[in-house]
């Protein structure tokens, strides 16, 4: 089943994983491999760990 | 990226792959909270699901801590529906029910229909086991 996000509009319909660059800064980026399958608990880890990358840049 | 709930269901969901700079990234953490909690409340179903499933097989007894948490449910309910959900998942097909249980029955003006039942069971009468115990006790 594919989730239907638009009512919480994420900016991308790729539905296959790969890599994530997050710019934290002009200087500072995390690179994040997204996995194209992952478990709830793993998605659920990888969301925690978004939630790091967070407050490790201090926004 | 797919992610995958259980053996039966599992959903693909649409991921930013690249650079995604930092505003992006906080708004993507508030949405991908918003699937997490969707997904919680998925699997709080599929346990209701499982309990009722359960309960529905003939002969099927369900455990004690099965029954607890299907009163966990029961008590967690916010509306008719909610509680007659939770009502199934037990055995209400029994005569009598405890007192409690029928309390929610009662509230909700609960059919025996809504139920999946012949007829509403009735509250257990503790009053009548008190008595016989005393009359045992004099005797």
């Amino acid at each position: 089943m594919i989730l239907d996000f638009s009512h919480i509009d994420i900016d991308s319909n790729k539905q296959k994983g790969g890599r994530m660059k997050i710019i934290l800064g002009e200087d500072a980026y995390y690179e994040i491999e997204v996995p194209d399958e992952i478990s709830y608990t793993g998605f659920k880890e990888l969301v925690e760990k978004f939630e790091n990358i967070l407050s490790l840049a201090g926004k | 990226m797919k992610i995958i709930l259980n053996d039966t269901e599992n959903y693909t969901l649409g991921m930013p792959i690249g650079d995604v700079n930092l505003e992006s990234f906080k708004v993507l953490i508030k949405k991908l909270n918003v699937v997490v909690s969707f997904m919680e409340k998925r699997i709080t179903s599929a346990k209701q699901i499982s309990l009722r499933h359960a309960n529905s097989n003939s002969g099927y007894a369900l455990t004690r801590r099965e029954r607890i948490e299907a009163l966990k449910i029961l008590y967690k309910s916010k509306t008719r529906e909610e509680a007659i959900e939770a009502l199934k998942i037990y055995d209400v097909k029994l005569q009598t029910v405890q007192q409690c249980k029928y309390a929610w029955i009662k509230k909700y003006n609960i059919t025996a229909e809504e139920l999946g039942i012949s007829k509403l069971p009735e509250p257990r009468d503790y009053s009548k086991k008190a008595d016989l115990k005393k009359a045992e006790e004099k005797q």
